[in-house]
């Protein structure tokens, strides 16, 4: 299953329930795997192939190899209105201008700053990508990691939305899955006092997601299924 | 801050010319080029030389409407002009009344005719409405805070929302003699006219009218926009071709913290 990422993806959406599958293209970092564009594409038509849901084409982080690999991905999948991502600051030119070539939506990243997201967002702007296909994404910091940061950061933004700052009134992403599991207490099996580990990861991922979603976040890159379960179940009793 | 451009005005040379010869293209042409540049409403005024006022609002706002879906704000002391405009608009974006006293000698219920009007044109049609009764312009703080004060309970009095409430509290040419201490009274003004109800009237002023006469208008409009700014005026009749005006309010909304700073803030309008 790990080694076909469409049944994998296929999995995620009619066992777990994913609105989006998020495709990190992590391998491809020349300090990881280092793989090469035509892996890359092979796994976006793969997935695009066994899915029917909306896909995230999300970079590895090293702006030189993204700038090499993402527009391939994104004409593997032209047309698709897929979520791509993602542009900072000093690096949003190629993938903007190819986004919108190829009719996707973009993300639009920032280091846990106000100043600079809303910066992307009117760079990105000014080529010409419409404010509404923007989806914007500030680093996010797990709990006992940073969330107080991330809740800030995201209610800030929000708020500057509700009062009228068009720059600031996209939709937010958060990467909620691998952060939680980045922490130790997600992790480790063998703590004594801290509880089961096979509850308490989950529960770390899912107290991150539901903590963040109050702050005004739209879209959670998730892992667990337990933890989507909780979440889900969450977000149906409140919305 | 919610901008209004005021190019489409028969005061304007070209734009009466373009009246009187019913030459739609320089309407259109100033429609889009103010909307680019910042403007969220268009003011419409016909100006005092077309003979047919009401037949004039209503060809400007046609024309206007073939190319162009920002709102519009009708811009007439005269009820039935107004309503020339409003038969033939398209007020789902909405639309601004702009503007009515709030009563006058040969009128007692001018303001309440513009209210009923906004109400049918819909849930999102807004008036204007000036410090100045039958007694005319008041040149105090007190007497344009006392209009203020009437025309906000005349509003809830008859069920009509104060966020669709914007009061206009006449800033006058700083040239005329006598008049240089109008814009601290405006000032003074904004800062009480806003308490009066919760949630705040909008404060609008036309800018341009305050610099008329003088040799430095571009740089007396855009500081006087910014001093207001800093006292809670959040929306204005301006020249939005003006860029150094536009890069003012974008500083003072940044520097008020009402814009996020980013290194790029001056392209927010």
């Amino acid at each position: 299953m790990l080694d076909s990422p469409g049944d994998w993806a296929k999995k995620c959406v009619e066992q777990f329930g994913a609105d989006l599958i998020c495709l990190k293209f992590d391998g491809i970092h020349p300090d990881k795997v280092d793989k090469d564009a035509a892996h890359a594409v092979k796994v976006t038509q793969e997935v695009l192939k066994a899915v029917g849901v909306p896909l995230i084409l999300w970079g590895c982080g090293n702006d030189e190899k993204d700038n090499q690999v993402m527009p391939r991905v994104s004409g593997a999948a032209k047309g698709e209105k897929c979520l791509i991502g993602t542009v900072t600051e000093n690096n949003y030119k190629s993938l903007t201008a190819i986004a919108l070539a190829d009719g996707h939506y973009l993300i639009t990243e920032a280091p846990i700053d106000i100043n600079i997201a809303k910066q992307v967002n009117i760079l990105a702007s000014d080529m010409g990508f419409p404010l509404e296909r923007i989806v914007t994404f500030q680093s996010t910091g797990a709990l006992g990691y940073g969330i107080e940061y991330a809740y800030s950061i995201q209610e800030r933004q929000r708020l500057a939305a509700l009062t009228g700052d068009k720059m600031m009134a996209m939709p937010a992403i958060c990467d909620v899955g691998s952060e939680s599991w980045r922490a130790k207490e997600a992790r480790l099996a063998n703590a004594p006092g801290w509880g089961d580990a096979s509850d308490r990861g989950p529960m770390w991922e899912a107290t991150t997601a539901v903590c963040l979603l109050q702050a005004g976040v739209d879209i959670i890159r998730m892992r667990h299924p337990r933890a989507v379960t909780a979440v889900k179940n969450f977000i149906n009793q409140v919305w | 801050m919610i901008l209004i451009g005021e190019r489409i005005n028969g005061m304007f040379t070209n734009v009466k010319q373009a009246i009187a010869t019913k030459d739609k293209k320089l309407i259109q042409d100033l429609a889009a080029k103010q909307t680019k540049a910042g403007a969220a409403y268009l003011d419409v005024n016909v100006g005092t030389a077309a003979a047919d006022q009401e037949g004039a609002m209503k060809w400007l706002v046609e024309s206007i409407q073939e190319t162009c879906s920002t709102p519009l704000s009708l811009d007439s002391q005269k009820p039935a002009v107004i309503a020339a405009g409003l038969k033939v608009i398209n007020a789902g974006n909405g639309v601004i009344l702009n503007s009515t006293p709030l009563n006058k000698k040969s009128d007692e219920e001018i303001m309440d005719k513009y209210m009923e009007m906004a109400s049918q044109a819909g849930p999102k049609a807004s008036i204007i409405v000036l410090t100045m009764d039958k007694n005319g312009v008041p040149q105090d703080v007190d007497t344009r805070v006392a209009i203020a004060a009437e025309i906000v309970s005349k509003a809830m009095e008859k069920g009509f929302d104060t966020r669709r409430l914007f009061i206009d509290p006449i800033i006058l040419p700083v040239k005329v003699p006598g008049a240089q201490v109008q814009p601290g009274n405006i000032l003074a003004a904004i800062d009480q006219i806003r308490l009066l109800a919760e949630p705040a009237p909008h404060m609008a002023i036309g800018l341009s009218n305050l610099s008329q006469g003088t040799t430095e208008r571009s740089l007396i409009n855009r500081v006087f926009l910014a001093m207001a700014i800093s006292r809670g005026l959040d929306s204005a009749i301006v020249d939005v071709f003006d860029r150094d005006l536009m890069n003012a309010v974008a500083t003072a909304e940044m520097l008020m913290n009402k814009q996020i700073y980013s290194d790029s803030f001056l392209k927010v309008y």
